[in-house]
């Protein structure tokens, strides 16, 4: 009882599309932080996601990209009145990614579990701990968001067997920003997708990560994102892909398109931060990210794009984009979610940042949406 | 008490073989038997006298013919009455002695007494005398398996008179014995078959021992013939 | 061989077809025998095997806890293990069927995130059967469940349907989301395993905060035994971790006792199979010789003749194994319900469902039926072989040698069971199997002593007539024949009585102790109490409703679970409150082997010490003063025994504590059962209908005094059911023995038969002459057996109880069904009589052939 079992839930409930009971992202939200750093368990889906590159002690260029998630999947709105600390209404969700980009070594490991003493969970504000879940099977301790001090984060996550390893603290650079009006980003007007969603585009990791062998000491950017939703993903969209930049002469930018169920661009979007911190929402032409490179999984058999065309008339920006490793593509064998999120770069050194890509696979349309 | 103690009238006893055919042991068999006399028996092995001495005990039933007992016809009479009936009428002396090894002497020759049902006591009495006559009396309380053939014999012979059969039936008597014995064993049977009235046909090989006889007849290929010298 | 040789064996057996028949069918009783306790002995671990795969699947370890459950906390703990890949967790309970009488259903909770390697696919259409989609309601919809698609059938129950369980004393109602054939995956699983979310079943069955169990995946490449270890000292001593293996060899080890019990009576009917064969041969080959005296003087060696007679016996073992398969599979199969009821209340192990036969079993009675003939016919066959071809020839018949031997024999017994006595009292005794060494011996040295025994009682009756004391007279002149069929009757009825008088004595004694201990009025327990193992209780406020109801003067509380000592014995605990008039209490004592009852009463309440039953103290060599140490989730806690006690209820031994003992080790928990007394001058059954009106709604069951003795009788008489199946079978072996017997009989003396028509006897009286041989035969047989019995019944109920159980069981005489065994007996051995006695009636006077009856 595998994967399918969750993609039935999942499945299962999100068939009854737009939900009964959830909330609904729109941009009337009233935002408070630190405590909007925290779950709502009044939507559906929410995740906190930090993506980097670091570059270890004593060496030159960035020498690994990392990924942690920790998704929040509602399964139902109510709460079950079951008496039993396994009562679940929603689901943890831990994805830890670490690409050595020297050698192109790519880990990546999943844990998927109920929340509930010793498993995971979502704690109220006043917790510094945001989002956690134990670590996978053989492995001591949890993955964890932290809050930490006034404005940072800290990120853990470990996965003994396979030598995992990231272990950082974030301090913001930036001030924090929303992606849209209030926080709302919008995917699709006509059936209410979008989602809350507000970012740190610029943070200062340092800590120690592994990827297989030694365990070391790193430091670099990061980006943190946090949206939250119901739904994000309208019916006639297969799949999206998202990158995040920072470019070398200041700027940050954060592009998503998303994709009909014949893979072509459908919408696409952008946040433009400039150097001193103020954003702009701009809708892009279809075209904006055109790829030019292409890989094929050998484990899925999906195909993605890994080198692109990104222009950005609004902003002046017109570039090639070049996965540093090919295979960045992430398969969660007990969720059955699969995705290509890997670290990318400017071609000629203009920036560097973080691509993700869902729905190529042959499956279709991914089960979180 | 009149009439002969045995008739047989144009017997036949043919015995079923394979298929269709049959084995003709006797034919046409005529003879009679009278209370107080001796009838031998000869003939070669496989002449049929076994056979005409168990139509005679009302033991085999004739295929044709009839076979009279002290006047009773034997042939259609039920299994149960032919026994009573052998009980009352017919004594056995056989050439293998045929004894209980398991029962004492006195024992053995008690057998139809209480076969019959008559009164112990009385039976005991009778057999202790008969044995006395025999000179086994001092024995008779030993186990019958540890005799000499001609003492078991002698049993033999008691165990017929028990119960004073007017009919004596005896298959080869001397068969299993030495000339010794045989002599006095034949000695003993024509005389207390002749003190007790009774009558007495025997078979034997022997032609001397048929010459003691009454009468003496032949059997020959089943048939009957009456045989001097 | 010559094959002409085996062609013209077939003739014989075609000639012979009686005498080959009863071969044969001895062969197959005995192979029937094992094949029948056998195969349900591998039946019950199969059930527990199987009902560990359907739910474990293919896990390599199991963490359970001392006690009913376990602490989930531990879970994280499990999961850190370096070479642990992954881990579940289990909720399991049993639910009783309302509305069914009898009926249970087996309740596991599992956590469909979790990598459960549970032999379920809901994804399958094969396999599953309603809407896929609403497979997310196991969550959420109240009393969600799947059942098997053959449970369901049986139940009357289609998906969507509502049906009500009770557990302890609550009703729960359960839906049917989905049928999942659970038993496609493992064939051996129950049918009445049902599945469901964990939080529901916690929420439903359990406890908050505890589990079952959880399974354990392990790195491939790692022994599960060094991983095993290692979770056992990160999780303490509140824990056990067990590979597969080890649980089923716990689950053998409950049962072994049982099992082996079975197996000894399995093993006696072999022997009584045996010695059928022995004679049966025997008494063939006699006929035959002069067949053997041609093959001999035609040149054929001693070795030849002995090879074909065994060859032949092969043969007719192999058929008669043939037969005895499917028979004793046939019989297992009826038996299979009564002693899955004994393994479900009595041991609380999974029931039966199904059973195979396993190969290993298939030549194991090959074995037996093929060695039991030729160790059979091993002797007759070298009698044969050996004599001189001139003497098989002869006129005279083979001379009767057993007469000649009779003494040799007795002496030769006397002997062996003076060097049994010798060894066992040396120090033999000190082995825990010097009691079946004693029985076996027992039944070695009963034929020994036969034909003596034979020679001088029957051989000296004076005939006197012709009747029966002629028959009885006759049966000592063929000792060879009869002797063995009057030892085979014995040992088959030494057995019988041995174990009548085991089990009334017993039972006696059960009732006399239940007399003392059961002296409440009414006792209240849970609907599901009976496959209880201390997971679920009566709830408080049910307890108080009982406790202050007008009527009830006083009232014993009663916890229980099962948890082992540090020994690893596996011992049942059970905790008791009292409350109510303490002056009003009817005195309820456990009847004390050792100790004092004011003093044990007193302490147990006071301190933390506890009165041990007697089996386990002396299963364990404790003694008043000893310490007891039991394992539970803190640890093992020492207590001190202040008395033993008489105790029949369990063989594994049960330990009384208080209440406040048992909360200290396994912390707090409910009661499962209440007994209580009524008030001076007031009606119990007026008190129970009103208890019952008050508890509309709740799953309690209200047990008079009578109604709770008679069902603790009923499970005794249950668990020896099975031994009844096997009695059974050995004595109509012993009574085909018997017919056998008069058959040979009947032809070898067919001679003296004739000889007694000739004399002038009726068919009638022959009958009636075989009739009373028949039942001389079995009067013998009865007296030996009977003296054999009450030796074996001693050896039974004072060495291999003790040895093995621990009870103390009075001696008690249970008349009426000795008699009526006896009965039975007899009247099989006159009706074994009949057939033979009718051949013998029409033996021809003609039969006076050449030969003489010496």
């Amino acid at each position: 009882m595998r994967r399918w079992t969750v993609a039935l839930v999942l499945f299962g409930l999100s068939g009854a599309a737009g939900a009964s009971g959830w909330a609904v992202a729109d941009s009337n939200h009233v935002w408070e932080f630190p405590r909007d750093h925290h779950a709502h368990p009044g939507f559906r889906s929410e995740w906190w996601y930090v993506t980097g590159q670091i570059t270890a002690a004593g060496a030159a260029a960035p020498t690994h990209g990392f990924q942690v998630t920790i998704f929040r999947l509602g399964l139902t709105p109510d709460d079950p009145a079951w008496n039993s600390d396994w009562s679940v209404r929603e689901l943890v969700l831990g994805h830890a990614a670490i690409t050595d980009l020297r050698d192109g070594r790519h880990l990546f490991s999943e844990v998927l579990t109920r929340p509930g003493p010793g498993r995971g969970g979502f704690p109220a504000p006043g917790d510094s701990v945001l989002a956690w879940c134990r670590a996978p099977a053989g492995t001591d301790g949890t993955w964890s968001f932290r809050l930490r001090g006034d404005d940072g984060f800290a990120v853990t996550a470990r996965d003994r067997g396979q030598g995992l390893l990231v272990d950082l603290v974030l301090e913001p650079e930036r001030p924090r920003i929303f992606q849209g009006p209030n926080g709302y980003s919008a995917k699709d007007p006509a059936s209410g997708a979008g989602s809350l969603y507000y970012s740190y585009t610029r943070l200062r990791a340092t800590g120690l990560v592994a990827a297989g062998a030694d365990t070391v000491r790193a430091t670099g950017r990061a980006w943190l994102d946090r949206e939250i939703f119901t739904s994000q993903l309208a019916d006639r969209h297969r799949g999206w892909d998202w990158l995040s930049l920072q470019l070398a002469d200041g700027r940050d930018l954060m592009v998503f398109v998303l994709r009909d169920q014949d893979q072509r661009a459908d919408v696409a979007r952008a946040t433009l931060v400039d150097a001193d911190g103020a954003e702009r929402w701009l809708d892009l032409p279809r075209d904006a990210l055109q790829p030019r490179r292409w890989w094929t999984s050998p484990v899925t058999g999906a195909r993605y794009p890994i080198g692109w065309n990104l222009r950005v008339p609004a902003a002046g920006i017109d570039l090639e984009l070049e996965a540093l490793v090919d295979d960045q593509e992430n398969v969660g064998s007990r969720s059955g979610v699969t995705y290509w999120e890997g670290a990318v770069q400017v071609v000629g050194g203009g920036g560097s940042g973080y691509v993700e890509m869902t729905g190529y696979g042959p499956e279709g349309r991914p089960p979180l949406r | 008490m009149t009439g002969p103690i045995l008739q047989f009238e144009a017997v036949d006893r043919a015995f079923p073989l394979a298929g269709d055919r049959r084995r003709h042991v006797l034919r046409g068999v005529d003879f009679s038997l009278d209370r107080g006399t001796s009838l031998a028996m000869v003939g070669r092995s496989g002449s049929g006298k076994s056979t005409l001495l168990h139509l005679a005990a009302g033991i085999d039933q004739p295929t044709a013919g009839t076979v009279l007992l002290d006047g009773v016809r034997l042939n259609d009479l039920p299994d149960t009455e032919r026994s009573l009936l052998r009980r009352d009428r017919v004594g056995l002396v056989f050439q293998f002695f045929h004894l209980l090894p398991h029962l004492s002497m006195l024992e053995n020759v008690c057998l139809p007494g209480w076969v019959a049902g008559d009164s112990a006591t009385a039976t005991r009495a009778r057999a202790r005398e008969l044995l006395d006559r025999v000179d086994l009396a001092d024995r008779a309380d030993d186990l019958a398996g540890k005799l000499s053939g001609g003492e078991m014999q002698r049993v033999a012979l008691c165990r017929a008179l028990l119960r004073r059969p007017p009919l004596l039936l005896a298959d080869e008597p001397t068969g299993n014995l030495d000339e010794k014995a045989g002599r006095q064993v034949m000695d003993l049977l024509l005389r207390l078959s002749s003190d007790e009235g009774a009558g007495l046909l025997y078979v034997t090989h022997s032609r001397e021992q048929a010459a003691l006889a009454d009468r003496v007849l032949r059997l020959r290929d089943g048939r009957l013939e009456s045989a001097q010298s | 061989m010559n094959p002409r040789l085996l062609r013209a064996a077939l003739a014989h057996w075609r000639q012979a077809r009686t005498l080959t028949l009863l071969t044969v069918f001895g062969v197959a009783l005995g192979v029937a025998s094992v094949v029948c306790i056998q195969t349900l002995n591998q039946g019950a671990l199969a059930a527990f095997g199987g009902g560990m795969k359907a739910v474990s699947g293919d896990a390599d370890l199991t963490v359970l806890g001392h006690g009913p459950d376990l602490d989930e906390n531990l879970y994280p703990t499990v999961l850190a293990h370096p070479d642990v890949t992954a881990a579940w967790p289990l909720v399991r309970a049993w639910g009783r069927l309302a509305g069914h009488e009898d009926a249970y259903i087996e309740i596991v909770g599992v956590d469909v995130f979790a990598p459960v390697r549970f032999p379920v696919r809901l994804g399958d259409a094969g396999h599953a059967t309603g809407d896929v989609t609403r497979f997310a309601d196991l969550l959420h919809v109240p009393g969600w469940v799947a059942l098997t698609p053959a449970y369901a059938e049986e139940l009357g129950l289609a998906a969507g349907d509502t049906f009500t369980v009770a557990v302890a004393d609550r009703l729960v109602t359960l839906e049917v989301g989905a049928l999942v054939d659970f038993q496609r995956a493992a064939p051996l699983a129950s049918r009445k395993l049902a599945l469901m979310d964990i939080s529901q079943a916690q929420h439903l069955f359990g406890h908050r905060g505890r589990v079952q169990q959880f399974d354990v995946q392990v790195r491939p490449g790692v022994a599960p035994e060094a991983v095993a270890a290692g979770l056992q000292e990160r999780l303490g001593p509140g824990a056990q971790v067990l590979t597969p293996a080890q649980r089923e060899q716990n689950a053998a080890g409950l049962l072994a006792a049982f099992r082996l019990n079975l197996t000894a009576l399995s093993l006696i009917s072999v022997l009584v199979g045996v010695f059928l064969i022995f004679s049966a041969v025997h008494a063939s080959l006699v006929r035959r010789r002069r067949e053997f005296g041609l093959l001999r003087s035609l040149g054929a060696s001693r070795r030849q003749v002995l090879g074909l007679i065994l060859l032949e016996t092969a043969v007719l073992g192999l058929a008669g194994t043939a037969l005895g398969l499917p028979l004793g599979y046939a019989a297992a199969l009826l038996n299979m319900e009564t002693v899955s009821a004994t393994l479900t209340s009595i041991y609380l192990l999974s029931e039966i469902e199904q059973m195979h036969l396993p190969p290993l079993l298939v030549a194991v009675a090959v074995v037996v039926g093929l060695g039991g003939a030729l160790l059979g016919a091993l002797l007759p066959a070298l009698d044969i072989a050996r004599r001189d071809p001139v003497v098989l020839l002869g006129a005279a018949g083979l001379p009767e040698r057993l007469s000649r031997l009779a003494p040799r024999l007795a002496l030769v017994g006397v002997g062996v069971a003076a060097a049994v006595m010798v060894w066992y009292l040396g120090g033999g005794r000190a082995y825990k199997v010097s009691g079946f060494v004693l029985a076996f011996f027992l039944m070695v040295v009963l034929p020994l002593w036969t034909p003596l025994l034979l020679r001088e009682t029957v051989g000296r009756i004076p005939p006197g007539g012709f009747g029966w004391r002629l028959g009885l007279r006759g049966l000592a002149s063929r000792l060879q024949s009869t002797s063995f069929a009057v030892a085979a009757l014995a040992v088959t009825v030494s057995m019988l009585v041995g174990i009548t008088l085991l089990i009334g004595s017993f039972r006696a004694t059960l009732d006399t102790w239940i007399g003392q201990t059961l002296v409440a009025d009414i006792y209240v327990t849970g609907a599901s109490w009976q496959r209880d193992l201390g997971q679920t209780w009566l709830a408080d406020d049910t307890v108080d409703l009982l406790v202050e109801f007008d009527g009830v003067a006083a009232a014993d509380l009663q916890r229980r679970l099962e948890t082992r000592t540090d020994q690893g014995r596996r011992v049942r605990v059970v905790a008791f409150e009292r409350r109510g008039d303490a002056q009003r209490r009817k005195i309820s004592r456990v009847p004390l082997l050792a100790g004092d009852a004011e003093t044990v009463e007193r302490r147990l309440l006071a301190e933390s010490v506890a009165l041990i039953s007697e089996p386990l103290a002396r299963q364990a060599g404790l003694d008043v003063g000893d310490t007891l140490r039991l394992r539970g989730p803190h640890g093992t806690t020492p207590l001190a025994v202040v008395g033993i006690g008489y105790d029949y209820a369990s063989e594994n031994g049960v330990v009384f504590v208080s209440r406040a003992t048992l909360e200290g080790m396994f912390g707090p928990g409910g009661v499962a059962a209440v007994a209580l007394t009524m008030a001076p001058g007031r009606d119990p059954g007026a008190v129970m209908d009103a208890l019952r009106v008050a508890l509309d709604g709740r799953a309690v069951e209200l047990r008079s005094n009578q109604r709770l003795r008679a069902e603790v009788m009923d499970i005794f008489d249950q668990t020896f059911a099975v031994t009844r199946i096997l009695q059974a079978m050995a004595l109509v072996i012993a009574v085909c023995g018997v017919s056998l017997t008069l058959l040979i009989m009947g032809r070898e003396r067919a001679t003296e038969l004739a000889l007694y028509r000739c004399i002038g006897a009726t068919r009638g009286q022959l009958f009636r002459l075989g009739l009373s041989e028949g039942a001389g035969l079995g009067v013998l047989g009865l007296a030996l057996g009977l003296a054999g019995g009450a030796v074996l019944a001693m050896i039974l109920i004072l060495l291999i109880n003790r040895d093995w159980f621990g009870w103390t069981i009075r001696f008690a005489l249970p008349t009426a069904d000795l008699v009526w065994q006896g009965v039975w007996i007899l009247g099989g051995a006159v009706a074994a009589a009949v057939y033979p006695a009718l051949r013998a009636s029409r033996t021809p006077a003609t039969e006076l052939t050449r030969e003489d009856l010496l």
